[in-house]
């Protein structure tokens, strides 16, 4: 209540700093540039390419969540977002409009001067600007929306196109690489195998023209069957290594179809900038929040610092005296017109 | 009582005094007495006062010692809205005397003569009735007076003097304005001549600790009266919270 007192009291005290708040809002908002927005939209496989551990570590997340890190993580390297400036309208486009990226506060005027970052190379500023004009959405458990916010229709279509574009060409490098290992690995055990089979093939001809009693399957003789047994052991190792080694140099030679992923919807240039209403709306509830909030601290302060005595149970609970009569607020006749109050 | 009530025993039995009666007095016959009272003191004043007499219980002979804590607290006001509602609702012969004799000011509140007062009196020999001005109906005035010594030396005088004891047999009832406890030299002294002290505190103003340390000095117990009081929340959102019974 005594709370309550203060603010009725001080009714500018509480009012102003929610006005200003909103105004201050409302007002960054507004002179914020304008934005246009595209969108693509990658179905996403149960695999995350060059990463199998990833995926069987998190069995039980959607496959667009885990592309969805995938990607977040690549947004963040310095390489990811140069690759994607120079091969989207990104890089381009800032290097013909060296203020085009002023948002926030370097935005307003007069605070341009004062908060605008200091200008390094244009691979520099797309690598901090483009972590900040993309955003990824998981639609659904197999779907990722990734929409580019940039001040120009094209740049942002461009821009969206070249996010998917690198994430391909990444994940499709790390195929390759890993295909590269597997087809290098298997080549060589299949040489190997095909050396063993070839000396045993070669020791089991040399014991049969040693021994022509021996039947050619070895039955009736130990050694002979001993090494039969070896060449149908190395034959079966060898094929089954041959095997392995083709379906390396399979899915090395399709690498390309093997990304995990494919572009459902590929983004467009849009005509119109981003509506603002929605940016006010939110911008405008943080003003009135952060106002209210100044202003409930300011009363807070005043109530906790009001010494005085206010109501009657003020005086009898902090003084215990009687309180015999409490008067309202009155204007004297006589005090009017003939004199001042003692 | 309201103020179409008008008191038994009216001006037309009062007999006057002295020759420094208020010039008021000479158009006592064409003036409803209990209208001019209220025309005097704010309804919300004499209200207040009822409820602080009530309270405080019917003293048919006695004084009252309207004091306060700091200066601008209401006491002249609600001492001389005491006074009018003594003898509006019970038609008692009331005194008002100014002790605050640094700054005195109820005889400029109703226009009337600045002395010979209090001051005069406890340096000369003549009575109490020699000096009072009447106010209204059978409420008088005596003020402060013009004062040739320091205060503190002017209670003291006060106190050693029949003046107290001549108020008490002249009028039913005495009320003192006061003069603030902490901000005056004499407050202390001028309370302790009294008998039922009040203090006057003003709601928003004045802060509780000083209040604490005045109620201190006094030695008995005062009760309050809560000037200005008028809560700034509106009515609606009180009786919503249970504030209003």
């Amino acid at each position: 209540m005594r709370f309550l007192e203060t603010v009725f009291r001080h009714r500018f005290v509480a009012i102003l700093p929610v006005l200003i708040g909103l105004v201050v809002a409302v007002g960054y908002q507004l002179v914020q540039p304008r934005s246009f927005t595209s969108t693509a939209s990658l179905w996403i496989d149960a695999t995350v390419p060059g990463n199998s551990t990833q995926n069987e570590a998190n069995q039980y997340v959607d496959p667009s969540t885990l592309q969805e890190s995938v990607v977040q993580e690549l947004l963040s390297t310095q390489s990811f977002a140069i690759a994607v400036g120079n091969k989207g309208p990104l890089a381009a486009y800032l290097a013909s409009h060296p203020h085009a990226e002023a948002t926030g506060l370097a935005a307003v005027p007069g605070l341009s001067a004062l908060f605008s970052s200091s200008k390094g190379s244009i691979d520099d500023q797309v690598a901090a600007d483009l972590p900040n004009m993309v955003t990824l959405v998981t639609a659904g458990p197999q779907v990722l929306n990734i929409t580019v916010t940039a001040p120009a229709p094209q740049v942002a279509a461009g821009t969206a196109q070249a996010v998917v574009d690198e994430y391909s060409a990444q994940a499709v490098a790390a195929q390759t690489a890993s295909d590269q290992v597997a087809v290098k690995y298997y080549q060589q055990q299949v040489a190997q195998s095909q050396v063993t089979l070839q000396n045993d093939q070669t020791a089991l001809s040399n014991y049969l023209k040693a021994h022509p009693d021996v039947p050619s399957t070895g039955v009736g003789d130990a050694t002979a069957t001993e090494l039969v047994q070896a060449v149908a052991l190395d034959g079966t190792t060898y094929q089954n290594l041959l095997s392995q080694y083709q379906q390396a140099q399979l899915s090395l030679a399709n690498v390309a179809s093997q990304t995990g992923f494919y572009e459902l919807d590929a983004p467009t240039a849009s005509g119109s900038p981003v509506s603002i209403s929605k940016h006010l709306l939110e911008t405008g509830l943080a003003g009135l929040v952060v106002g209210l909030l100044v202003s409930v601290l300011i009363l807070s302060f005043l109530t906790a610092t009001d010494r005085s005595a206010r109501r009657a149970e003020d005086i009898r609970r902090s003084l215990g005296l009687d309180v015999v009569a409490t008067i309202g607020r009155f204007t004297s006749p006589t005090t009017a017109v003939r004199g001042g109050d003692a | 009582m309201s103020a179409e009530i008008v008191p038994s025993r009216s001006l037309a039995q009062v007999t006057p005094l002295h020759a420094a009666r208020s010039l008021e007095a000479t158009r006592e016959a064409e003036i409803n007495p209990a209208s001019e009272a209220h025309a005097l003191v704010s309804p919300e004043l004499l209200q207040g006062c009822r409820e602080a007499i009530q309270r405080i219980g019917d003293i048919a002979h006695g004084s009252f010692g309207i004091t306060s804590a700091l200066r601008g607290e209401g006491r002249s006001s609600i001492a001389a809205a005491l006074a009018i509602v003594e003898w509006l609702d019970h038609e008692r012969r009331v005194v008002l005397v100014d002790l605050d004799l640094e700054q005195p000011s109820l005889h400029h509140r109703f226009g009337l003569h600045e002395g010979p007062g209090v001051g005069d009196l406890v340096q000369g020999h003549n009575s109490v009735e020699d000096y009072v001005q009447r106010i209204v109906g059978d409420v008088w005035l005596l003020s402060a007076g013009r004062w040739r010594d320091d205060a503190p030396r002017g209670v003291s005088r006060l106190a050693a003097s029949t003046i107290l004891s001549q108020l008490s047999e002249w009028a039913d009832v005495v009320v003192f304005d006061l003069p603030p406890l902490l901000t005056s030299t004499t407050g202390i002294e001028a309370a302790r001549l009294t008998g039922t002290p009040i203090m006057v505190v003003r709601a928003g103003v004045s802060p509780l600790p000083q209040v604490k340390e005045a109620a201190r000095m006094l030695p008995t117990p005062p009760s309050v009266i809560l000037n200005g009081a008028r809560s700034a929340v509106p009515r609606w959102l009180r009786r919503s919270l249970g504030d209003l019974r």
